[in-house]
């Protein structure tokens, strides 16, 4: 019977584990929303304005043409709207369209001042020149924004797969540790006692699993500084609700613990 | 009374602590017998995307001169050198990296080829602008490139240089058993616009004096 206990006890724990683990996943990772509010707390979306006028000015310090007036073609509030695309069609399963045609258009219209300014009919060469330029700006400009174009479609199809599942998992297991709950107080003459321990151990695994997993994310380099900051950022984040939640159940399971044997004692 | 009974609440609480932390271990074999090769996998995942800035200084870079091998490397984006050309009057710093934020600052060393004293090739690339290798096509066959590191000093004579594609990455090449230094700069024809001509120097390492050997 003891054993059975033990057995039930450790199956609600794990259960409890896998349950505050995807719940927080789920409002932290696949939640469109909190991920665009995520965006504009880390300054993302700046930054990565910021970083377009960057690859605009080193691009150009050869091209012979004012990179601080090129520089100027981009517009901030048109690099957070198609950001946002890009997040819409992560999680929308929709198709990425960056919208270039107005960068193309400041781009277009900056050179032809300073052809003009230089009284210059350019040759067939520097007509090449000039076209390989304006495409590089614009690659930069799509790059910058959409971060990893190609892979695009294939991560809105996997969000939108573990979207699907998560919903009825967490049903599932809503509706599992419920159970085990109510047969962990029914089967037990000291109910109290028995939920403390397992939320005491809940506790402990969360706190624990919180500072494993510090150590080995926190010097991701990938694509850009902006970009793995980001990343690390919201590995943070869900780490930390993480954190908090298992410190709350552990002090919750001590309290149970407590208020239980105080019971016992004055029996 | 009062202290009997708070002492046998906190005996029977820590007996229920330790019943949690046995729970824990329970749940930490279970884990690591099911998922510590996944776990294992995917830190060496994380790590190979990881900077990890421990191995490395901008002011502590040194080489290990019988093996002819950098021991510590500097950092990327961080100043290791000066490249000197006396007959173009040309005094630049050389960073480690080839982004084009660096390429802004000066020379920037291609992080694919090897260092000065590793008897490697080498390539350092620069834009064509006044003030960093604007002047390099003026340069004669015979020149002398002095590259300045904390380790050591590196003299190169300059042997050829060509007007290349930038498709043509064989010209560059990569290679072990003769210590080439290749500079690297954009060939405007044009006024306005990207060239896609590169001119490439190509000298042979003359002399090294090491830092130890003063």
């Amino acid at each position: 019977m003891k054993i059975f206990k033990h057995i039930l006890n450790f199956i609600t724990l794990v259960t409890m584990i896998i349950f505050i683990f995807l719940l927080i996943g789920k409002s932290v990772l696949l939640d469109e929303n909190n991920i665009k509010n995520h965006l504009e707390d880390i300054n993302y979306y700046h930054e990565i304005y910021t970083n377009i006028q960057e690859q605009i000015e080193n691009n150009t310090l050869e091209s012979g043409l004012n990179t601080e007036e090129l520089k100027n073609t981009v517009d901030e509030k048109i690099v957070k709207s198609e950001i946002d695309k890009l997040v819409d069609s992560l999680f929308q399963n929709k198709e990425l369209n960056i919208d270039e045609r107005d960068f193309q258009k400041k781009i277009d219209t900056k050179i032809t001042e300073a052809l003009n300014a230089a009284d210059r009919t350019p040759s067939y060469e520097e007509k090449k020149d000039i076209e390989r330029l304006e495409k590089e700006l614009v690659n930069i400009y799509k790059e910058e924004i959409s971060v990893f174009p190609s892979t695009v479609s294939k991560l809105s199809l996997i969000i939108s797969k573990v979207k699907n599942i998560s919903k009825p998992v967490i049903i599932v297991l809503t509706v599992l540790l419920t159970i085990l709950i109510v047969l962990t107080i029914i089967l037990n003459k000291k109910p109290l006692k028995e939920l403390g321990t397992i939320f005491t151990a809940c506790g402990i695994i969360a706190i624990t699993l919180n500072l494993i997993l510090r150590q080995i994310y926190q010097n991701i380099s990938i694509i850009s500084k902006v970009f793995s900051n980001l990343i690390v950022s919201i590995i943070d984040k869900y780490l930390s609700l993480v954190l908090v939640t298992g410190c709350i159940i552990l002090l919750l399971g001590l309290s149970l613990l407590v208020i239980n044997n105080f019971k016992q004692s004055k029996n | 009374m009062l202290n009997k009974n708070v002492k046998t609440i906190i005996k029977a609480t820590m007996k229920s602590i330790i019943v949690a932390f046995i729970y824990s271990f329970l749940f930490f074999g279970v884990l690591f017998i099911c998922f510590n090769k996944s776990y294992k996998e995917l830190k060496s995942t994380i790590d190979l995307i990881s900077i990890n800035n421990k191995e490395v200084s901008s002011k502590d870079v040194l080489i290990d001169e019988e093996s002819h091998k950098l021991v510590v490397y500097p950092e990327y984006g961080t100043k290791y050198a000066t490249l000197q050309i006396p007959s173009l009057n040309i005094d630049l710093p050389v960073f480690f990296g080839d982004s084009m934020s660096i390429l802004k600052h000066g020379i920037g060393h291609s992080s694919s080829s090897y260092f000065p004293g590793e008897g490697g090739s080498i390539l350092y690339m620069g834009h064509n602008n006044v003030g960093v290798l604007s002047k390099l096509k003026n340069i004669d066959i015979n020149s002398e490139i002095i590259v300045q590191t904390s380790y050591g000093k590196f003299t190169y004579k300059v042997y050829d240089h060509q007007i290349i594609n930038y498709k043509e990455t064989d010209k560059v090449p990569t290679n072990k058993g003769e210590e080439i230094l290749m500079l690297y700069t954009c060939f405007q024809t044009s006024t306005f616009g990207h060239t896609e001509k590169r001119f490439v120097v190509y000298a042979k390492l003359e002399n090294s004096e090491y830092r130890g050997e003063e």
